[in-house]
């Protein structure tokens, strides 16, 4: 089933939104992705471009400063509130999850 | 050793995965992408050596831009920092490779990619597809009028076949587009729903044998204009090569020198709105400005037909006792490789009041060089309201005459062999008449 946009993010998103809670520009966005989630979730360059100008647009992320080729952003109050619903959700699945096979009892 | 080589390539807007499985077949022989234009894909020879390739899409870009500024700029920092290079662009559509054994993906989001791909096809592509639609929808439509209007005049005129051909494969090529589009997008998205990329894999067969088709039925034309003895067909052939080279050539090239001027982006576009709509407009008005000035409108009597344009085939003067002195003869000639139409229309002199009443004769001829058509064009004929009548004293295989409700009028349909003539007189033609007009127009 499609997602509405931003209803629920994609893991790409959630961790640009993530990685945006201190000012960064794109290349760094790029390089501590992969670092914050050990290898195992990459940004492509192309898609990194659009998720930036579409949070733009949203409010999700405000550009603080332009060096060059090089602009820098960091969340905004919408977009730190986004990254919070999402991660409630998520929680909520592992906590359904924990309960459904029983993992919590044996926690 | 040719160092760089120009290639026409057909692809279809959103078959990016086509294109760039191309360009990296291309690299493996040793052409390196340096250039797209409305004229061809440029390349230059390198080593052949194994490159990746990703198309990219951005509704932002211009071809207008003098340089990457912005946003853009931006795009092309990201990509090359995970080692995609900027090889080409041309208005929103942008060439990356890369010369890594296994780059990260420029795109890892299909949702993202197939939203770029559709906003910048709502910005550039669909629009001008259905600005073509609706050119080719025009053409077929003046053309069904023409047939459903006059059928043996629209099948005798060569410029209204070609305009119908080229109606028709216009709207087989933007409705392939179309189709071929709408049926991206729905799987596209689909796919991209549940994280799956798809991989188009067009040829572009389509769209390269109906451009190519293209090419041709519009060279058939105008050769067919530049070679009739007619000035008025070839200026106006002149002229639209003149448009065509202007409107391919020129008008991209300026586009292009002012961008590599650093010409800013408004500057250029409206300099080049202004060029595309003025040149044009002073182009045709000269055109019409030359056709009256030499009279060229006045003395236009179409062309094919010939021998009958030297000598119409029957004159007043051969059915009654008059002074031919005194008839204007109007004369007028179509030919097509279907069939051909002469039309001839024979009154007294406009100044001559004393005459008012002369006899007048007004025929049309029409000569068939496709057999089959014979059938259609004679009954398209008779949608009138026409009357068999005995084909004997005209040498003819069936006659027709004209009615006005119950009421004969000198108006006659008259079925030859390979020809059909349609013949108005303003008196009662007798016996021996008729016999004539079989003997001059019958081809017998």
């Amino acid at each position: 089933m499609a997602r509405a946009k931003f209803h629920t993010l994609s893991e790409q998103m959630f961790y640009v939104l993530l990685c945006l809670r201190e000012e960064r520009c794109g290349i760094d966005i790029l390089d501590q992705v992969p670092a914050m989630t050990g290898g195992r979730v990459r940004v492509g360059s192309g898609t990194l471009y659009n998720l930036l100008e579409q949070f733009l647009e949203a409010g999700f992320i405000l550009e603080t400063k332009v060096e060059g080729r090089r602009r820098s952003y960091v969340i905004s109050f919408q977009g730190q509130e986004v990254l919070q619903q999402e991660y409630a959700r998520i929680c909520a699945q592992a906590r359904d999850y924990r309960r459904i096979t029983g993992e919590e009892e044996k926690a | 050793m040719k160092m760089r080589k120009r290639r026409m390539e057909f692809f279809s807007f959103y078959d990016h995965t086509g294109m760039e499985r191309h360009l990296e077949q291309m690299a493996e022989k040793g052409w390196i992408l340096e250039q797209i234009g409305n004229l061809g894909w440029v390349y230059r020879r390198e080593s052949p050596q194994k490159v990746h390739v990703t198309v990219s899409y951005d509704p932002k870009w211009s071809q207008f831009d003098p340089k990457i500024e912005g946003k853009g700029e931006e795009k092309a920092e990201l990509c090359h920092h995970t080692g995609w290079k900027l090889m080409a662009r041309l208005s929103q559509f942008q060439v990356f490779y890369n010369w890594e054994d296994d780059p990260l993906p420029m795109e890892t989001d299909p949702e993202m990619e197939v939203n770029s791909i559709h906003r910048t096809a709502k910005r550039t592509y669909l629009p001008f597809i259905c600005v073509w639609f609706g050119i080719a929808a025009m053409y077929l439509y003046l053309f069904a009028i023409g047939i459903a209007d006059d059928l043996v005049s629209t099948l005798s005129d060569t410029a209204v076949l070609f305009r119908g051909l080229l109606g028709l494969l216009l709207l087989i090529l933007v409705g392939a587009e179309l189709v071929g589009y709408l049926h991206w997008y729905t799987k596209a998205k689909k796919l991209a729903n549940q994280g799956r990329f798809w991989k188009t894999g067009g040829k572009g067969v389509i769209q390269r044998t109906v451009c190519w088709m293209i090419v041709v039925t519009l060279v058939l034309w105008l050769t067919d204009m530049l070679v009739r003895d007619n000035p008025v067909m070839r200026l106006a052939a002149v002229t639209s090569i003149v448009l065509i080279l202007y409107a391919s050539v020129a008008i991209p090239q300026l586009i292009l020198v002012m961008r590599r001027k650093k010409v800013s982006r408004q500057i250029n576009e409206t300099v080049t709105a202004c060029l595309v709509f003025l040149v044009p407009l002073l182009v045709v008005g000269g055109m019409i400005a030359m056709i009256v000035g030499a009279d060229w409108h006045n003395q236009d009597r179409g062309s094919g037909m010939a021998q009958y344009l030297q000598e119409p085939p029957l004159n007043i003067e051969q059915l009654l006792a008059v002074d031919g002195q005194q008839y204007t003869q109007q004369v007028w000639a179509k030919e097509s490789p279907l069939l051909g139409t002469f039309k001839m229309m024979e009154t007294e002199e406009w100044e001559l009041v004393e005459n008012e009443g002369a006899p007048e004769l007004t025929y049309t001829l029409a000569q068939l060089h496709v057999p089959s058509l014979y059938r259609w064009c004679c009954n398209s004929y008779l949608e009138g309201e026409y009357r068999e009548t005995d084909p004997k004293p005209w040498l003819a295989d069936a006659a027709y005459q004209y009615m006005d409700g119950d009421h004969p009028l000198s108006g006659y349909l008259l079925c030859y062999s390979d020809r059909l003539v349609r013949i108005t007189f303003s008196w009662k033609p007798t016996q021996e008449q008729m016999s004539v007009v079989g003997e001059k127009l019958g081809g017998i």
